[in-house]
């Protein structure tokens, strides 16, 4: 339970933020999905308001029980996250080449990537407290690594290279907080970069010098439709009609829509269907388009506000163990958006990974309000109440 | 965890701050980028993926004659068109409903009469499909629309939204194959002509470059013409979604429609000529030869090149080539097997020997030269030819005749062989070249100017001509021959064992090569040189001289006005047509003057007015056609132009070949017809002659024919 007095602890402007990030969505998917159901101009509008409603009513739930108290399930929990990204295999239905998804009901579908990304951020903090202070050599590492690595296995085996991305920024996050040698845990990661970096290159160079010829066109263990959509990230002009078409025609949108925007319900690109997945994935793009370059800053000031308050409640948690909730939900959130906007925007490939709190989606949205919730029960609970 | 622990975390979180800026700033960055620095690029990318700009054609201009009587236009044909925008703005939701109701009532209009109602609707959904690219343009479902079925449309119009029936233009040509050939007709671009279209002086001026599935005019006036006739073609934007289905439209430029093209050509004289043709091509048919078929006419302005009537046989319906063209269609058109194909204009592409019509250009040259005066008189036996070497190279008088002692003027007026191969032969042994000079200072071998597609050039020959013209082919058979000689014993003597044999061998190399350039010499002695028979054949208007009617008349009209050869020319004037404004108007334009004194053209006149005058012996070769004619005052020249050598089997057929001019003094029309297989051109062009001066001068037989 938390004390009426927790409440004076509350972040404001954080919360404030969130309120706003959430009418902002629901504006925007007014206009964005306004044609995508014949006859129900606000059937999205009305299914999303649905899920922020139940997904305040979520972080309200999450916030009654003090975190600390999930500490001691940790293993649990990485075990049930483990079980949920298997049972995708299992019960999971296809969708676009992947099965991410697991039928509830006939209409009803979650995704348990989005919450396992949760429940690892929770089972994580825990066991790098547990290594508080012993992490600094490179054998440190190892330890943490396989940790994080059999879920990133999993979702990238359904596949769903943007969840297992998320997992690796979560893991790189939350290990510089939690006190990595900065070093040694930065020289790895340059490593790690130029590795993947070559091997792509090989894969897709073409005329290689004849010493390098044995290399040339490196398998990589990923799909080729993955594969594609880095190479038509590269020159979008390349595909036309496919996921160069996306790309090229979101940056049509983000581009013409200038510094005012061409107003709401007046942008062509969405309102005449040519962006793709406009109220999921590209919802980024019909804001642009519509509310110009001044919605745009709009949106990036409500994120950094809320992205600075909660790092801010990071730094004012009342142990290590909320630090890197914190920590581990923050850089999930900043990743996110980095790869939505960047998509939209034609700097990042096309992972279909939705813009956080803004685009439609039941699964996100209550992941996104769990995670709302904790960081406001670390915020509630902080220090602050302990040297009063 | 007190302030000491936190510490280090906090200075981390910092760091983490900074990243987290970083990145929203580095996407605010770029947002900038796409939609300041370069928002123009991305909104006019845009608006390119849903501002469609669609075509509107115009009306084709028409073409009249010179009394503005229609002879070319655009008629309205109906069809059936199904617009998505109409459709999906109406109220009924399910609009496979509407098609399903519309195959019900075209059904019984369908091109197939067994398909069901159902299978209709299939085939009408298929054209939406293979149209679903350009749904901002209407789809069209039926074409040729009676009017019945307007009727029931019109009727059922509000439980049919976006079906309509509308009018798209389609060339018509009312008077059918009245100067069919001279208007040509219009079909769709072929891919080799787009090149040759975008070389129009008119059309690069005004930047319009002609593209596939252009509408073109493929011969006649309607392809020279085609710039001005096709008017401008109007814009329509479209606005369309993601799917290419219109969501908008509006017309942002009307288009223009074309000229109407006004032609020198009087359609009644036109119509005159051509019957008259018609009939004597009948004629000759029944009486004379079942293979007389074709032949053209052309009757022109002496004062100012127009021409006023261009006719050709077979005729063409440009009616039958604007559709579907079926094979019995394309072989009267454009092949030979029933008749001589129908789509070529003989008046402006057919070549044919003058034969005695060419007489008045050797005469002319025989003045030139001074070589004679029109008082000379030659007997008109064939001893006059020269010795019995040389009279075997001539002809004799036609119909084995013998017209006594004749001058210049009896000589036209009787035709006579003898006279003009004397006159020839003085000529050609004096300047073997002033019988072609003289015969393009009147047009004859050259290029008219006509403004109409596929003129035929012709031949006026001259012994350089010929030289040039056969010349070349004998010398690379000897070049050959001595190469091959050449490569031949390069071998052999190289492998000849001593002196002896090779000095064997280069004697018999040099004999070889010595009978190489014999044949050869024989060869262009025989073939390449000028000869006495081409001197005697050329003055009577045989060998190699080959024309167009329309020269013909042009040479005629030169010869009579006073040595002034005019561009010919077939159009007047380009008119507005909304206002009939002038918008371009062509004048008369003399391309040279004949060296030739007025004495002498004189002279040649008079011959020619002996053609057609006189009685009993002194009768001319065409007095009988014109002696019903009281108010005839003009002058002709008959020719028969044997088709072929003696001993080939067109040998006995003869083309009948007829100019003439009215009246005497102040010339004002030129007539020249040819009669293929009309054996004589007094008999048979000269009619044509006769029908065209009564129409044109409101004359009427003295004796009712």
């Amino acid at each position: 339970m938390v004390d009426k007095k927790n409440l004076k602890n509350m972040d404001v402007p954080f919360v404030v933020a969130v309120l706003l990030l959430l009418a902002t969505s629901l504006i925007v998917l007014s206009t964005a999905s306004y044609n995508l159901v014949k006859g129900q101009p606000y059937y999205y509008v009305e299914l999303q308001t649905m899920w922020i409603l139940s997904g305040i009513f979520l972080a309200m739930m999450v916030n009654r029980i003090d975190y600390q108290r999930l500490q001691k399930f940790s293993w649990y929990i990485y075990g049930f996250n483990i079980l949920l990204l298997s049972a995708v295999f299992i019960f999971g239905s296809e969708a676009k080449g992947a099965t991410r998804w697991i039928p509830i009901t006939s209409s009803f579908a979650i995704q348990p990537s989005e919450f396992a990304k949760i429940f690892l951020i929770l089972s994580f903090s825990d066991f790098l407290t547990k290594r508080q202070g012993k992490l600094n050599r490179f054998r440190d590492f190892i330890a943490p690594f396989f940790y994080v690595l059999v879920p990133m296995l999993l979702t990238f085996k359904q596949p769903d290279l943007g969840t297992t991305l998320v997992f690796m920024a979560i893991f790189i996050g939350m290990m510089l907080i939690a006190g990595a040698n900065i070093r040694k845990f930065g020289g790895l990661l340059l490593a790690g970069a130029t590795t993947v970096g070559l091997a792509l290159w090989l894969h897709f160079s073409t005329n290689l010098p004849s010493w390098l010829q044995f290399a040339q066109g490196l398998p990589l263990p990923m799909k080729e439709y993955q594969l594609k959509r880095l190479t038509v990230f590269m020159n979008p002009a390349l595909d036309r009609s496919g996921d160069g078409y996306n790309i090229l025609q979101s940056m049509w949108a983000v581009g013409s829509g200038g510094f005012w925007g061409k107003g709401y319900r007046q942008g062509t690109q969405g309102q005449l269907s040519f962006l793709p997945e406009q109220h999921t994935d590209f919802i980024f793009a019909v804001l642009s388009e519509e509310f110009g370059f001044i919605g745009v800053i709009t949106l990036l000031v409500f994120f950094s506000i809320f992205l600075i308050r909660g790092i801010n409640i990071a730094m004012h948690a009342r142990d290590l163990y909320g630090v890197l909730i914190a920590t581990g939900i923050i850089t999930m959130i900043s990743f996110h958006i980095l790869i939505n906007i960047g998509m939209n925007s034609g700097i990042m490939p096309v992972t279909g990974k939705p813009l956080p709190l803004i685009s439609y989606g039941g699964s996100a949205m209550w992941a996104n309000m769990i995670s709302i919730g904790l960081l406001l029960n670390i915020n509630l609970r902080s220090r602050r109440l302990i040297f009063k | 965890m007190d302030e000491r622990d936190r510490k280090p975390y906090v200075y981390r979180l910092r760091g983490l701050t900074i990243g987290v800026m970083l990145i929203i700033t580095i996407l605010g960055i770029n947002i900038w980028n796409l939609q300041i620095s370069q928002g123009a690029y991305y909104a006019a990318e845009a608006k390119g993926n849903y501002m469609k700009l669609v075509k509107v054609p115009p009306t084709r201009g028409d073409i009249v004659d010179k009394n503005g009587n229609i002879l070319v236009t655009s008629v309205p044909e109906f069809v059936l068109n199904l617009d998505w925008l109409d459709l999906q703005q109406s109220k009924t939701s399910d609009w496979k409903e509407v098609v399903k109701r519309l195959a019900g009532y075209i059904k019984p209009y369908w091109p197939y009469p067994n398909q069901s109602v159902e299978s209709i609707t299939e085939d009408i959904l298929v054209m939406t499909q293979n149209h679903q690219w350009e749904r901002y343009q209407p789809v069209m479902v039926l074409d040729n629309v009676p009017q019945d079925l307007q009727a029931i449309i019109a009727e059922h119009q509000n439980e049919l939204p976006g079906v309509s029936v509308d009018a798209v233009p389609l060339r018509s040509y009312p008077q059918k194959t009245l100067a069919g050939q001279l208007l040509g007709y219009v079909r769709e671009i072929g891919d080799k002509e787009i090149a040759e279209f975008n070389q129009n002086e008119d059309a690069q001026k005004a930047s319009f470059e002609y593209a596939q599935g252009d509408m073109i005019g493929k011969m006649g006036v309607e392809k020279s013409y085609d710039f001005w006739l096709r008017g401008k073609e109007g814009i329509k934007q479209v606005e369309i979604d993601n799917r290419a289905r219109p969501v908008s439209k509006q017309l942002i430029q009307p288009p223009e429609p074309g000229m109407t093209v006004q032609l020198t050509i009087d359609a009644d004289l036109q119509k005159v000529v051509e019957e008259s043709l018609d009939q004597v091509i009948a004629n000759v048919q029944k009486n004379t030869n079942p293979d007389a078929k074709s032949g053209a006419a052309v009757v022109m302005d002496v004062n100012t090149g127009k021409i006023l009537a261009m006719a050709s046989r077979p005729g063409m319906d440009p009616n039958d080539l604007t559709g579907i063209i079926s094979d019995s269609m394309f072989d009267k058109y454009y092949t030979n097997k029933i008749a001589p194909a129908a789509s070529l204009n003989r008046a402006l592409s057919g070549l044919y020997a003058p034969g005695s019509t060419f007489k008045m250009v050797t005469a002319i040259a025989a003045f030139q030269l001074q070589l004679t005066t029109p008082d000379e008189q030659i007997d008109g036996k064939k001893s006059s030819l020269g010795n019995l070497a040389a009279q075997q190279q001539g002809t004799s008088e036609w119909g084995g005749n013998d017209f006594g002692l004749v001058n210049l003027s009896r000589a036209l007026a009787k035709s006579s062989n003898i006279y003009f191969q004397v006159m020839g032969r003085r000529v050609f042994d004096t300047n073997p070249e002033v019988v072609r000079q003289i015969a393009n200072e009147f047009g004859l071998g050259v290029v008219s100017g006509v403004n109409l597609p596929g003129e035929a050039k012709g031949i006026a020959p001259s012994a350089e001509w010929k030289k040039a013209y056969f010349g070349p082919t004998y010398i690379k058979a000897r070049d050959k021959k001595l190469a091959d000689i050449e490569a031949d014993y390069a071998t052999k003597l190289e492998q000849a064992p001593d002196v002896k044999s090779r000095q064997k061998l280069q004697a018999k190399k040099d004999a070889e090569k010595n009978a190489v350039e014999f044949e050869y010499k024989q060869k262009v002695y025989e073939n390449v040189n000028w000869k006495l028979y081409d001197s005697f054949n050329n003055s009577i208007g045989q060998g190699y001289n080959s024309y167009t009617p329309l020269q013909l008349a042009n040479y005629t009209a030169t010869l009579v006005n006073g040595g002034k050869r005019y561009t010919l020319y077939v159009v007047d004037k380009l008119l507005n047509p909304i206002t009939g404004e002038v918008f371009r108007q062509y004048y008369p334009k003399v391309i040279n003057s004949v060296s030739v004194s007025p004495d002498n053209l004189d002279a040649v006149k008079q011959g020619m007015r002996a053609v057609v005058t006189g009685t009993g012996d002194d009768a001319g070769t065409a007095a009988g056609i014109f002696a019903d004619l009281p108010e005839f005052t003009g002058g002709a020249k008959t020719g028969t132009a044997q088709l072929g050598n003696i001993n080939t089997a067109l040998g006995k057929s003869y083309n009948g070949v007829f100019v003439a001019f009215a009246p005497y003094d102040k010339p004002q029309i030129a007539f020249a017809g040819v009669v293929e297989f009309g054996e004589s051109g007094g008999s048979t062009a000269g009619y044509v002659a006769k029908a065209a001066f009564m129409k044109y001068f409101g004359w009427e037989s003295t004796n009712g024919n």
